[in-house]
């Protein structure tokens, strides 16, 4: 009975995810990278899946503790995720967005899950890229005490003994929670600063009066803000660190200004009363000093001769001197020039080294910035400015290297054990399917200057196989190696080593060299060049190189986003690839529609042609659509050694010309297409429905030079229905119900799949799933039933994670005439197999 | 973008009333908001009395209909830290699309407590459910830090009205039309 026949799968791949390296690409994973950075906030999370897998929906839909996405994998992609039935990974840098970890599972029939768990709830959205990755931005700067946790935090905190639980219920409508009553309960953790408000006043002569009654050394300040055409002004002292301080001196600030409150003010606020304009206040207590604050007289016409004079001195980089014309144009407030000022004034001080005044103007500016691109752009230059600020909250230590420019180094490392066996029932032959242990590694050491950022990466695994029959024996494989120095002052960065990146028509990993640069806020410019490197564990091959150059231009009528490339690849001589394309992204509130083409100039022939579109709706509801066209796999020269004794088109040469290679790799490449649909509806609170169709067809391939044809596939159909519920059985569990059931020209099936997700204490979640399918072979007419029960459990304490996985197949086929044999008697085949996989990750 | 109109409609059909539809009242006085029971673990509204309602009539769009703007203390206990928050959410009884009218975004909601603004920098509400349950859907929610000092100086106002600021500059009047911010400090309304 061969392995092959079993027809279970093994998992090495499971267990290469199941050690969770930041970012790796094992044999027969599905996701080959997922690269974290963070923007001002917003966290970027990229997904880089292993093969062509389609975005289809997510839920739930914009907050929680967890975020599910559901992909569906195309063609050879969803053959490649049959090996592979779950993956975990934990990225480096993952922090940034609060992210415990990431996973995969395949639900089969191409079908899969990638889930993203938090440390918290937060807010975020989703979105795939035409050339593959699919991007979740998380936006850190919502409070997650405020968003709905999908899943509950891991710490519970009960509800103080004192809060009053009503006798009986309210009349209208009982609360199953005791209201909190804000004399009852202690404020544990507030943020920011806290002022007391002495009062508002419609008239300045009042708040100047007013000013004078202030004594103490507290820092007085004003502020004014227009209503209805009205100035009023603000007149407050401060700063506390806590609630509590600031209504200690309430109390007694209450005696003078009896209507006086305290409040939290922003950063912004308690930035700029703390200089510049608001520091004459708190020094002159008169109502002159009042005046030059509020400085409503600011003469317009000088204004305008300050900034062009700071503008002038700007474009001459005398960044001096424009720094000193914008701050004295923000020393007046209330006009029309201090957005744009505040803005160039960040850029002088960029430019004259002075980055954390730079990055404090920045972040003053997006407090309110006059449209959304404009606020993009900045948030572009805000990031340049922090990219090596960017430190998991979990590293203090880190941090503080950071911020005194010295190293940061982090990562992880991790270690697994599996093993899978099956056996048939009736004659308990059994097979080890595989067994082994996985090893990885990934370190990242980073470094900020004023200048200059450096940052380097290591990520690589070992693999050694405890079973005999795996010739291809131990294996080491390299995912990442690279260096990456960023010049913040002409905003170019260059990488250099093995690496990932697809922005430039590039097709992957590579052994080589990348430089972008942003001429300006809105353009960026990027070229790369090396040797491509089809999987992680293998060598570049010297004879095989390309090149490439791309534009991409953001935010064009503040909604669309053009990139266009060209790239050129050569292998043994002549063109393996010659390609130029592009992709333009919509997006206007919950509309968004992507378009990618790239075509082959030395082949003629359209590679790709795809339309993604998602439309949310203000209630929640989603629909999604997708249609592509194009060559299945990708068409290149090298599609020629398919199914070839040699492995090199230079050995392809000695046989054939280059245009019967040509037209050897056009042979051995299909036309396929896809169209599918989706519509998510949320149901209640705690539930969401949602419906897919989805359809695929590939051509047959040409018969030639001893290689056969393979058929066309036919039209492929795939239905899928999904209940997802949360808290059902308790609080902060997540429960999903699928139906899915699949017609292709050679097997009808139908699945039922329960997955359940259950936190049991701090730390402590386990994962039952159960799989029931129903399997119908078209070929040879017989029946299948297979069941596939597992559990997980996986405990997190600080940075240790252990996880222990466990699970069985039982499957009972019907064989067909041409393979009964002796040992199947009664006709029908009862399989059984089981896993196990045990590991832990430690991170430092 | 017509679903959310369209149960936004609906809602206000089935609940208060549609406010064309002739002989009906569009009062949502005989439908009190209620607190919702456990917005998610850890979070939990300040009040059993519910959120005071303002409002502002739109005469120019309407002969009955209003928009209505609440308002509510939260609590949110997280990991054994608690924020507070006023929670506001805007909605309407205006039939825009007979008008032809848009409605546009809010910018700011100015407190007038006792004729002194009180300025909240807004943020959108981050859940997806609301701290309270209205009689009607609402359009949009937003929540802004708040002290204590200042939800006490809300409860203490004897006179409580509102500007809701919206993206076209206009700041109509928003009185105050049902509930009592007293209630939010668990003392007896008056």
């Amino acid at each position: 009975m061969s392995a092959r026949r079993l027809g279970l799968h093994a998992s090495v791949a499971t267990l290469a995810a199941l050690a969770g390296v930041g970012v790796h690409a094992a044999p027969n994973v599905a996701l080959e990278n997922i690269l974290v950075s963070k923007r001002n906030g917003l966290t970027n999370i990229q997904i880089w899946p292993a093969c062509r897998m389609r975005y289809m929906e997510h839920t739930p839909g914009k907050a929680g503790l967890e975020l599910r996405i559901r992909v569906l994998a195309d063609g050879e992609c969803a053959e490649l995720l049959e090996q592979v039935s779950a993956e975990v990974y934990l990225p480096s840098g993952r922090r940034l967005g609060s992210v415990a970890d990431v996973r995969f599972e395949d639900s089969g029939g191409g079908e899969s899950y990638i889930t993203l768990r938090f440390d918290a709830p937060q807010q975020f959205s989703v979105r795939q890229h035409a050339v593959g990755w699919i991007e979740i931005y998380v936006d850190t700067t919502v409070d997650s005490a405020t968003l709905p946790a999908a899943v509950p935090p891991p710490i519970e905190v009960a509800p103080p003994s004192s809060a009053p639980v009503p006798a009986a219920p309210p009349a209208i409508a009982p609360a199953r929670e005791t209201p909190a009553r804000p004399s009852q309960r202690q404020v544990v953790s507030e943020d920011g600063e806290y002022v007391v408000q002495l009062g508002v006043f419609a008239d300045v002569s009042r708040a100047a009066a007013a000013l004078t009654r202030v004594g103490g050394d507290l820092h007085a300040y004003t502020t004014e803000f227009e209503l209805n055409g009205k100035t009023w002004h603000g007149l407050q002292v401060g700063f506390f660190a806590s609630e509590q301080d600031a209504e200690t001196s309430l109390g007694t600030l209450r005696a003078t200004f009896p209507d006086s409150w305290v409040r939290l003010v922003s950063a912004d606020e308690a930035r700029d009363a703390r200089s510049s304009s608001a520091l004459a206040a708190r020094d002159a207590r008169s109502l002159e000093a009042v005046r030059i604050v509020e400085g409503s007289t600011a003469d317009s016409a000088e204004l305008s001769a300050w900034m062009r004079s700071a503008r002038t001195a700007l474009i001459e980089r005398r960044y001096a001197d424009a720094i000193d014309s914008y701050t004295l144009v923000l020393q007046r407030p209330a006009h029309e020039h201090r957005a744009t000022a505040r803005e160039n004034l960040g850029v002088a001080l960029e430019r004259s080294g002075q980055t954390q005044r730079a990055i404090a103007e920045y972040e003053a500016y997006l407090v309110d910035p006059p449209t959304d691109a404009d606020a993009r752009r900045v948030r572009e230059r805000l990031d340049t400015l922090r990219t090596a600020s960017i430190v998991p909250p979990a590293a203090p230590a880190r941090a503080a290297a950071a911020s005194s420019g010295g190293w940061q180094i982090y990562g992880g490392v991790s270690q697994y054990y599996w093993r899978n066996e099956q056996e048939l029932v009736h004659d308990g032959n059994r097979l080890l399917a595989s067994s082994g242990v996985l090893a990885l590694a990934d370190v990242t050491a980073a470094r900020s200057g004023e200048r200059f950022d450096v940052l380097a990466r290591l990520n690589g695994a070992y693999q050694l196989n405890l079973v005999d029959f795996d010739d291809r024996g131990d294996i080491f494989w390299m995912s990442d190696a690279y260096l990456d120095v960023a010049d913040k002052e002409l905003g170019l960065e260059a990488r250099a080593g093995r690496q990932t990146r697809r922005s430039d028509g590039v097709l992957g990993r590579f052994d080589g060299v990348g430089l972008r640069y942003r001429w300006r806020p809105d353009i960026t410019l990027s070229v790369s060049g090396g040797l491509p490197v089809d999987a992680p564990r293998f060598r570049p091959e010297p004879e095989r190189y390309f090149y490439a150059a791309s534009a991409q231009i953001e935010d064009l009528w503040e909604r669309v986003s053009i990139n266009a490339y060209t790239q050129h690849q050569i292998a043994d001589g002549i063109d393996d690839r010659r390609a130029v394309g592009g992709e333009v992204r919509y997006r206007d509130g919950g509309v968004s529609v992507i378009g990618l083409v790239d075509y082959d100039m030395t082949y003629a022939e359209l590679n790709t042609a795809l339309l993604n579109g998602v439309w949310v709706t203000d209630n929640d509801w989603r629909f999604s659509g997708s249609v592509r066209f194009g060559m299945l796999p990708f068409l290149t020269t090298r599609n020629a050694l398919a199914g070839q004794t040699v492995s090199t088109v230079d050995e392809l040469l000695d046989t054939y010309s280059e245009g019967q290679i040509r037209t050897l790799a056009r042979h051995r490449t299909a036309q396929a297409s896809s169209l599918s649909a989706g519509i998510r509806l949320p149901l209640s609170e705690r539930y969401d429905l949602s419906f897919d169709v989805t359809t695929r067809q590939a051509d047959a391939t040409t018969a030639s030079a001893g290689v056969a044809s393979i058929p066309d596939t036919g039209t492929q159909v795939f239905y899928s229905a999904s209940l997802i519920g949360s808290s059902v059985l308790r609080d902060g569990d997540l429960g999903v119900l699928t139906l899915r059931h699949d017609t292709t020209r050679t097997r009808d099936a139908s699945t039922l799949l329960l997955d359940l997700r259950l936190p049991l204490s701090e730390g402590l979640r386990v994962s039952p799933r159960l799989a029931l399918t129903s399997r119908q072979d078209n070929v040879n007419g017989t029946d299948q039933l297979i069941a596939a029960p597992s559990v997980r459990v996986i405990y997190r304490w600080r940075a240790l994670m252990v996880e222990l996985e466990g699970g069985g197949r039982w499957s009972s086929r019907d064989l067909p005439p041409t393979e009964l044999d002796p040992f199947t008697p009664d006709g029908t085949e009862e399989l059984l197999g089981g896993y196990i996989n045990v590991g832990y990750r430690l991170e430092f | 973008m017509k679903l959310p109109k369209l149960s936004l409609c609906v809602a206000a059909v089935v609940v208060s009333g549609c406010a064309w539809l002739p002989g009906m009242s569009n009062e949502p006085a005989a439908v009190a908001a209620t607190p919702r029971a456990a917005i998610e673990s850890g979070m939990s509204a300040t009040s059993s009395a519910g959120p005071i309602w303002l409002a502002a009539q739109r005469p120019g769009l309407s002969v009955i209909g209003k928009d209505f703007l609440f308002a509510g203390p939260v609590v949110i206990n997280r990991d054994g830290a608690q924020r507070r928050y006023l929670w506001f959410s805007v909605a309407t009884t205006v039939d825009r699309r007979i008008t032809g009218a848009a409605e546009a975004e809010i910018e700011s909601v100015v407190l007038l407590v006792d004729d002194t603004p009180m300025t909240f920098d807004l943020v959108p509400w981050g859940g997806d459910a609301e701290p309270y349950e209205l009689p009607f859907a609402a359009q949009r929610s937003y929540s802004a830090r708040v002290t204590q000092s200042q939800i006490r100086q809300i409860a203490s106002a004897a006179s409580l009205d509102a500007f809701v600021t919206d993206a076209e500059g206009r700041s109509p009047t928003y009185t105050l039309v049902q509930g009592d911010p007293a209630d939010w400090l668990g003392r007896p309304a008056g």
